[in-house]
């Protein structure tokens, strides 16, 4: 019997055991870029996820957007009312609120099971988990392309004017959708684990809904209230919708953005290098 | 050059949310099956043990044993999907795992999508699918039916298609539970020959059956497996492949 060296292999040599922490972790990472690099896959595999849903539906994806629509055209006067602000500055900002705040949560609620759900997937030792969150975040992403078409009329009737900033919005985009797929995958890990996850996601996304500044505007909080504003959703937001509007976003936004982002793919990486190896048994 | 090693490789699969169930289960001794074990306080179950295996290339190893008793966990094992609990498991080389060739197969997507979707999930890129969607269609027979929904087609006609799909792309490694057979009377032997070719081409073959007499032709090396550990391992002197008969059906 001869042993192999794990650096001559040219693929997944996944026999755990009693190997050193580094080493697991080296292999989390491998394995989160082998799915990463099939950008391939999980683009196409994504476009296939929104086609094959609404292939027997009319408006398919634009159902979510004609109901959002109406939403703002009920809710945005109602409230600029209520908020008294200048309904031509709060529709805008609702609208991107909304569109984007719906992107946040449907994603990290759709990661919940991700996982779980593919144990078939799994189990064919083709598919790593990084490859299906891509495959899920881009689905996503592709809905959210549906729905922000709504921000197009808003802009023209405010009018909302492009500014340098508004190319701010795509770094902003970027990072967003980073955050979503490493919160996706931690989420996704600890669902296949415990499935009560889901359901806890599930409120925390609906209490944070409220605490995230999607309908209101921080500008109306009093001081003591901004801690609220630590919250990184309500950066996430401000970093996509500020520079839609126009400005560029807060250095602060970008500092608490880029600090989740490292914080979780920390944490992602030792949570995948805890329980890889089992991730496929619990699916 | 392909290869594939397992050292002292066990597989625990946990058993979650089934405790109190199991404790009345575990009174009753089981024919079939791993053992089922109480590691720290959670149940699970011990489907295989301490497995150690060394194939090179032109190696075919057949597995037998009884319902549960980790055949297709140890296929699992080698093709990559299950990581070992314990021991080590070190491959080199492509593997073309035919454990699940219906597995990814979408209903609402027509034939030609799902050559698609299932290449992508086994790996291969796309510029590679492209250049073998017809290839693929052909094999399949299924003509017009390719660019309706999957959903429509019969059992055997999806067989047909994964069958299709999933013994297009030659490997290094082959790795199948039971010999397939699919088809009709007319796609049998195409299908035949279709595993005749891959079989032949593959470097490191790996077969779990109940078939005595498939193994004993199609394989070199034997191992017998009872709850989850080697019971027998044997070698057996296999004959060439012309004198192989055409129609091996397990």
């Amino acid at each position: 019997m001869s042993t192999l060296d794990p650096a001559d292999l040219d693929r997944d040599p996944s026999d755990l055991g009693e190997m050193p922490t580094s080493w697991r972790l080296r292999e989390a990472i491998a394995d989160w870029w082998a799915g990463t690099r099939r950008y391939e896959a999980w683009s196409t595999l994504a476009w296939f996820d929104v086609v094959l849903r609404y292939r027997r539906s009319m408006l398919g994806p634009w159902w979510i957007t004609l109901s959002m629509g109406l939403l703002l055209l009920g809710l945005g006067p109602l409230y600029s009312l209520l908020f008294d602000i200048p309904i031509r500055d709060y529709l805008p900002y609702v609208t991107l609120g909304i569109v984007v705040w719906s992107l946040i949560a449907s994603t990290l609620q759709d990661a919940c099971m991700a996982l779980a759900g593919a144990g078939t997937q799994l189990r064919q030792g083709t598919v790593p988990p990084s490859l299906i969150l891509w495959r899920l975040v881009t689905k996503h992403l592709i809905q959210f392309a549906h729905h922000a078409v709504l921000f197009v009329p808003v802009a023209i009737w405010a009018p909302v004017r492009p500014t340098a900033a508004t190319l701010l919005a795509i770094p902003g985009l970027l990072l967003v959708v980073a955050l979503l797929h490493v919160w996706g995958l931690i989420l996704a890990m600890a669902c296949a684990r415990y499935r009560d996850v889901a359901s806890a996601v599930a409120s925390v996304l609906q209490l944070l809904m409220f605490l995230t500044p999607v309908f209101w505007s921080p500008a109306s909080l009093p001081d003591r209230a901004r801690l609220v504003l630590l919250n990184p959703f309500a950066q996430m937001l401000e970093l996509i919708r500020s520079p839609l509007l126009g400005e560029a976003p807060s250095a602060f936004a970008w500092q608490i953005t880029i600090g989740a982002l490292v914080v979780s793919a920390a944490i992602a990486a030792i949570v995948s290098a805890a329980q890889r190896g089992r991730l496929v048994y619990w699916a | 050059m392909a290869r594939i090693t397992l050292e002292q490789v066990g597989v625990d699969l946990p058993v979650l949310g089934h405790r109190a169930r199991l404790l009345k289960l575990s009174m009753l001794a089981s024919a079939t099956g791993g053992r089922i074990c109480r590691d720290a306080g959670s149940t699970c179950v011990r489907a295989l043990e301490e497995i150690s295996l060394d194939l090179v290339d032109g190696d075919r190893l057949g597995i037998s044993g009884p319902n549960g008793a980790g055949k297709t966990t140890l296929l699992r094992v080698i093709a990559g999907g299950y990581p070992p609990t314990r021991g080590r498991r070190s491959v080199v080389g492509r593997i073309a795992s035919l454990i699940e060739p219906g597995a990814g197969i979408e209903p609402e997507a027509t034939g030609w999508e799902n050559i698609t979707i299932r290449g992508l999930l086994m790996g291969i890129r796309r510029s590679e699918i492209r250049a073998a969607r017809r290839e693929i269609g052909e094999f399949s027979g299924l003509g017009d039916f390719l660019a309706l929904p999957v959903r429509t087609y019969s059992t055997g006609m999806a067989m047909r298609l994964a069958f299709a799909i999933a013994t297009h792309f030659p490997a290094e490694i082959l790795v199948l539970d039971e010999w397939l057979s699919v088809g009709d009377a007319e796609f049998r032997p195409q299908a035949e020959a279709r595993m005749r070719e891959l079989v032949d081409r593959t470097g490191i073959m790996v077969i779990a059956s109940h078939s005595a007499s498939l193994l004993d032709r199609e394989c070199d090396r034997r191992i017998e497996l009872a709850h989850g550990a080697v019971a027998r391992s044997w070698r057996v002197q296999r004959q060439p492949s012309a004198a192989r008969p055409s129609t091996a059906i397990a």
